[in-house]
């Protein structure tokens, strides 16, 4: 380009709003025409105007709407940045509560993750199997299988061998009567390097037919991948468990193997459960059911929900309180009391985009709480539970039960967990336990009933 | 009414207000609504109006061209006209409102449900995430490995009946917000039989989880607290054109010695309080020819424009430049800020 661009058309150039030839060849005739470059200068400044020249240093600032990408939230979780990522996130975390709640959840989410892990899922695994089926198909595949053909000629020759050596035996032994001298020096000889080979060429009852049946694996259906395998259930067994890869065996008489390291109670419990098939709803279930309703005003008008803690026992000594946001509502606060009626905590006036309140304390544990927010609106108090609706209680676990929760968990038993849940009134966790049970067990009938009996009392 | 309207709003030519509507908003208006979204979002816009690299970007800017056109048509066919005392304010206002409305419709919550079922989809070893022409689908890792049938899909108006469908057939006793997630993306995917698509299945499960798309105004007000108090940050400044002059050379002498990777992440990045990108200031200063630029930074007069028209650049646009990714780009930044911040940081606290 030789020549020169005019001031209008500068104008356009230092806003990019000329067509794409125009703006390449007035790039190129910029780096040699010194008068059109001042132009441009000229140009540049008549937009930028006369304000001083600022700009900012600061990391956090500068990072503040770098949001994390999933994989660095991975990295940061599994511990594999390096110590430049860390402090780039850092600073952003600084400067973005979104992120650093996202950071929060995704870990706590991944260490929750880590037992489910070990739970396996897949279309075959989720095929619930007729327990019919079950001996179908092993009486199947024993019937094609020609090692199996030959394994049961072999015991049944051998039964045959064994029934006539037996009654040979039986009959010398009779005969033998007269002369106890020489029958047990002929019954019980002493085992020496010299009669034991001469045992080994006599002949040898047969083992019985049990014992050389081939190993009874549990069907597809009872086997979860990555677990070890059931143990064969003996005659008195009423329930064979596997419980996160170990087998739990409860028989008929009560005794209980498996859960060694649950305490004696607790094992009793457990045991309760199984054989009554049913676990008794707890005196709690009713207790936080509600109670009596008591007028706050008028009941029409807007309303918003309490969402938790809803009619449920809870671990944490210092509950999360949570609830609806209100439509218009300028404040919240919230109060928490006895079945007395007595106050025992109270939040400051909590602004209108918060709808969550920890206590700064604790509240004593095992005993019921009764819960309520009052949102302010045009000035006007609003609140819930409405005057239709039952009180909202919650309860907080025993310090005896809370310390023999967290011996259950080191346990990592589902079956304890579950029971221990359901005693407690703590119908999701329990719920949830048995699922988990129920995956890994999907024949048992006890392991439904007790599901369905602890889902039963939520509907009630 | 701001001086500036006059002309638009007395033009009788069709043709003539047309001409005079492009340059009111190509010359005021564009400008103030690119650092707004600079500063409120951390989005760019390129001098064209456009940003292929973000589409959350391109589309907040036209969102926000059409209402101040709109606004603008509005107020002429009206008889009042005195509704815009301040058009560039006025622009930023409107600005301001949309990205407002945008973080409004974000939810953050939704975003955590997106990580969670990421998380379950990647390390379960019975469930399995993939590509497929260019989206993310996802389903039992044996349908993977056998060769996945075609993604299961639902109009978006049916998906809401489907999900109740779901429901109703899956979770008739017992709520689906107590099951583990592994749990629910099992059931989901056994009723479907076939692969989702990762955005459907976040819909889904938030659905079923009551997971709620509410705003998170934390995050609005936090950001515009960090706009209002700029001045407590550290920021060099320089108050006269001598001083200016002297700061910028300071600064183009570091980033000019930086690694060249580092000094394109921050040169692209780089805006002043007022938006303005680290090429048009160097060179308005003249610190430095456009031909001097182009030599410095080893490239054509030609590529130094049009890498001036997308300046300051977003973490995406970066990325896209440069070839790598966002968190590549942060990295190389951030080792450049500590460079400057060790050369010129002295700046402010010398004055």
């Amino acid at each position: 380009m030789t020549n020169h661009v005019s001031k209008s058309e500068m104008e356009r150039f230092s806003l990019s709003a000329l067509p794409q030839t125009e703006l390449n060849s007035i790039s190129e005739h910029l780096t040699t025409c010194q008068a059109c470059h001042q132009l441009f200068v000229e140009a540049l400044r008549r937009e930028k105007g006369s304000t001083g020249l600022r700009f900012t240093i600061d990391l956090e600032v500068l990072l503040r709407h770098e949001h994390l990408e999933y994989e660095q939230l991975v990295g940061l979780a599994d511990k594999s940045l390096d110590a430049t990522d860390r402090e780039i996130i850092n600073a952003h975390l600084s400067a973005c509560a979104t992120c650093q709640e996202r950071v929060r959840s995704f870990v706590a989410f991944k260490d929750e993750l880590e037992p489910e892990l070990r739970v396996r899922y897949g279309p075959a695994a989720q095929e619930p199997q007729p327990k019919k089926a079950f001996w179908a198909d092993w009486w199947r595949g024993f019937a094609w299988n020609p090692a199996y053909a030959a394994a049961i000629l072999l015991v049944v020759i051998g039964l045959v061998v064994a029934l006539v050596v037996l009654r040979r035996r039986s009959a010398t032994l009779e005969a033998k009567r007269t002369m106890p001298s020489q029958v047990n020096a002929t019954v019980s000889p002493t085992p020496t390097l010299d009669n034991q080979a001469a045992r080994k060429t006599s002949p040898t009852p047969a083992p019985a037919p049990s014992q050389q049946l081939p190993n009874l694996q549990p069907s597809p259906g009872l086997t979860v991948k990555n677990r070890q395998p059931l143990k064969v259930p003996n005659a008195q067994a009423v329930a064979v468990l596997n419980d996160e890869g170990r087998a739990v065996t409860i028989d008929k008489a009560g005794s209980v193997s498996g859960l060694d390291e649950i305490p004696q109670d607790r094992r009793r419990e457990i045991v309760e459960a199984l054989l009554a098939e049913n676990i008794k709803a707890p005196a709690t279930r009713t207790e936080l059911a509600g109670g009596p309703l008591v007028l706050r005003g008028p009941a029409n008008g807007p309303t918003f929900k309490l969402l938790s803690p809803a009619r449920a026992v809870i671990i944490s000594d210092r509950p999360s309180f949570e609830w609806e946001k209100l439509a218009g509502a300028t404040s919240y606060r919230v109060s928490v009391g006895d079945l007395k009626g007595h106050e025992l905590a109270k939040s400051e006036e909590l602004p209108a985009d918060q709808t969550r309140w920890t206590p700064p304390t604790s509240l004593k544990r095992g005993e019921i709480y009764v819960w309520e927010v009052e949102a302010t609106i045009d000035a006007k108090r609003i609140v819930s539970p409405g005057t239709s609706a039952p009180q909202m209680r919650f309860k907080i676990l025993s310090a005896t039960s809370a310390h023999d929760l967290e011996q259950l968990k080191k346990a990592r038993s589902h079956l304890a967990l579950g029971v221990f849940y359901a005693h407690e009134g703590m119908v999701g966790e329990a719920e949830h336990e048995f699922q988990i049970l129920i995956r890994d067990n999907p024949h048992t009938p006890v392991l439904i009933k007790l599901l369905k009996k602890i889902q039963s009392w939520q509907r009630q | 009414m701001d001086q500036l309207l006059l002309p638009y709003f007395q033009a009788s030519d069709e043709s003539e207000r047309q001409h005079l509507l492009d340059d009111l908003l190509l010359i005021y208006a564009m400008p103030v609504v690119r650092r707004t979204l600079r500063q409120r979002l951390g989005f760019s816009i390129n001098r064209k109006g456009t940003n292929p690299h973000n589409p959350d970007a391109q589309d907040l800017y036209q969102e926000t061209m059409i209402r101040i056109v709109q606004a603008l048509d509005d107020l002429r066919r009206s008889s009042e006209n005195g509704g815009i005392g301040d058009f560039r304010k006025y622009v930023a206002g409107v600005a301001g409102n949309v990205c407002r409305d945008y973080l409004r419709t974000r939810s953050p919550a939704r975003r955590r449900l997106k990580d969670n079922i990421r998380l379950v989809l990647t390390r379960h070893p019975d469930f399995a995430l993939w590509q497929t022409e260019g989206d993310y689908v996802c389903g039992f890792s044996v349908w993977r490995e056998r060769g996945a049938p075609p993604p299961w899909s639902q109009k978006t108006s049916a998906l809401a009946e489907k999900i109740e469908e779901f429901r109703d057939t899956t979770y008739a006793r017992e709520q689906p917000s107590r099951l583990p997630l592994p749990k629910i993306l099992s059931d989901l995917f056994e009723w479907t039989s076939r692969p989702l698509e990762l955005e459907t299945v976040v819909k889904i499960v938030a659905a079923l989880m009551n997971v709620r798309d509410r705003p998170d105004e934390r995050f609005d007000e936090h950001s515009e607290a960090y706009l209002e108090a700029p001045a407590a940050r550290e920021m060099p400044s320089a108050q006269s054109l001598v001083e200016e002059k002297e700061l910028l050379r300071q600064l183009w002498d570091v980033v000019s010695h930086l690694p060249a990777a580092q000094r394109d992440a921050y040169c692209f990045l780089f805006h002043d309080k007022r938006g303005w990108d680290l090429f048009s200031l160097l060179i308005e200063s003249e610190v430095v020819s456009f031909g001097g630029l182009a030599q410095a930074l080893n490239r054509s007069p030609q590529e130094i424009n049009r890498l001036r028209s997308q300046m300051p650049m977003d973490g995406p646009t970066a990325a896209a430049e440069l070839h790598v990714t966002r968190p590549q780009v942060n990295k190389w930044r951030f080792l450049a800020i500590q460079r400057v911040r060790k050369e010129i940081g002295h700046v402010r606290e010398e004055k």
